[in-house]
């Protein structure tokens, strides 16, 4: 009886981990369904026209996402002029 | 792969607008949509504190669950966009978004909703990169430029950080090391809070 009683409690456990994890993700809801619009280029495809900046190759991801995480960077103004000292 | 994600440190926020100011003006948005927002807490008292809120490009949206046309998508950069020919303007993701961020224009009568509109971290939306189409619909596209979020960019205390989630996370690291305090993000844990794969 014991032991039937142990299982089951194990069987339910598992039954709410395992729901727990495939509603554990929002996005989840959608699952199945996708997105139903028009297809979008990625930002590193074009050379963005007359007012790019950065320097990276078009169409190529790797020198876009360095490009920009240079610029993220310079958004650190302690890197422009040091800290005072205390 | 980097994880597009906006921060905003309350300790610098001066509630000044100009976050508010550059998006309306860069997208050239329509008269009544704010789709960055400065909110005020503990207003009039001492220790108040600002905060820009915009979409934040949740890690897991629930915007895009509850879609009943699934207009949303997100792009490879973390970036949660959508398809403005699709969307209905039900509401349904104004209600499910804990930042309030999508917008809709209610210039017609009877109060009657139009096509959601939101930040889209300055990555336009799917049509032509720098299209006139893509400008009319979802504004400039600063990331096919190279650029950030114009709103971070020009912020003058710095305190909205817009980038590589890796990177901005590094820069407030630093900024509250030196400082010594107010290492609390507002809105960061709804938005980003469970680590995804790659992420």
């Amino acid at each position: 009886m014991m032991r039937k009683t142990r299982l089951l409690g194990l069987a339910a456990a598992l039954a709410v981990s395992v729901a727990g994890t495939a509603c554990s993700k929002l996005e989840a809801a959608n699952e199945g369904k996708g997105y139903a619009g028009k297809a979008d280029t990625p930002a590193y495809s074009s050379k963005g026209g007359e007012f790019s900046e950065g320097g990276w190759t078009a169409g190529d991801k790797t020198t876009w996402t360095e490009a920009m995480k240079n610029r993220a960077k310079s958004q650190n103004e302690y890197l422009r002029t040091a800290p005072a000292e205390k | 792969m980097a994880r597009m994600k906006f921060l905003c440190d309350a300790e610098r926020c001066i509630e000044c607008n100009g976050c508010v100011t550059a998006c309306k003006n860069e997208h050239e948005v329509e008269w009544g949509i704010n789709r960055r927002r400065v909110v005020t807490l503990n207003d009039g008292e001492p220790g108040e504190k600002s905060i820009s809120v915009a979409c934040m490009h949740c890690s897991d949206a629930p915007c895009m669950a509850v879609c009943p046309v699934n207009c949303f998508y997100k792009t490879d950069e973390g970036v949660v966009l959508h398809d403005k020919d699709l969307c209905i303007g039900c509401g349904y993701c104004f209600y499910a978004c804990p930042f309030g961020a999508p917008q809709f224009p209610q210039a017609g009568q009877f109060g009657m909703r139009g096509k959601m509109d939101k930040c889209t971290f300055c990555a336009g939306g799917p049509e032509e990169d720098n299209s006139q189409a893509e400008f009319d619909k979802y504004g400039r596209n600063r990331l096919a430029e190279g650029k950030l979020p114009l709103c971070a960019e020009m912020c003058s205390t710095k305190a909205l950080l817009a980038g590589d989630g890796d990177v901005i996370s590094d820069v407030f690291r630093n900024r509250v090391m030196i400082r010594g305090k107010g290492a609390e993000l507002p809105g960061w844990n709804s938005a980003y809070g469970k680590v995804e794969k790659g992420a």
